[in-house]
């Protein structure tokens, strides 16, 4: 399989990308208390501690994180990487969408989620649209 | 475009990205503001 030259810019933008959701990944994994009292996105407000659930959403940005390291190796990954994480990084930003207009977290979380939840979606979806054109 | 600028944009954009989970955002405290430790934060409606 052929691999991304190293001036390639998407090489190491997924690169970088990869790496930081393998980094989240390590944290929640490692260390799931600290994630869930540290990370500043209130996290608490969604809901009780519970260790095994943050492992769980961990092991989905190992996976992220991984596909993304190959897709910045291998462009033939390229699409295929983004596009799952664009699709997770949308289902969580509904996940936010619905459970803020519920009423389950507070109307404060339009404003917290906006750097962490809907921004990343967008460009996400953003870059798998740009990818996905330019690989044809 | 340079080799150089090339990776410099690549760089950045998945830097950005990648770190804006990670950004203070915060203007309104949520239900609950989580001190280290406290690990049962529960919501108080």
């Amino acid at each position: 399989m052929a691999r991304a030259d190293r001036g390639d810019p998407w090489a190491w933008a997924l690169g970088v990308f990869g790496l930081v959701n393998l980094a989240n990944a390590a944290w929640m994994l490692a260390a799931p208390a600290d994630w869930y009292a540290r990370l500043p996105a209130a996290v608490p407000d969604t809901g009780p501690f519970n260790a095994h659930f943050v492992r769980d959403v961990g092991s989905a940005f190992a996976m992220m994180g991984a596909a993304l390291i190959a897709g910045a190796v291998w462009p033939a990954w390229r699409v295929p990487a983004l596009a799952v994480t664009a699709l997770f990084y949308v289902l969580h930003a509904v996940v936010h969408v619905t459970d803020t207009l519920a009423g389950r977290l507070p109307p404060s979380h339009w404003v917290i989620d906006l750097p962490g939840v809907y921004l990343p979606a967008a460009v996400v979806v953003a870059l798998t649209a740009v990818a996905a054109r330019t690989s044809r | 475009m340079s080799t150089l600028l090339r990776v410099a944009l690549g760089l950045l954009v998945g830097l950005v990205l990648g770190t804006l989970p990670f950004v203070h955002f915060r203007h309104g405290a949520g239900r609950h503001d989580a001190a280290p430790g406290d690990l049962h934060a529960t919501h108080t409606h």
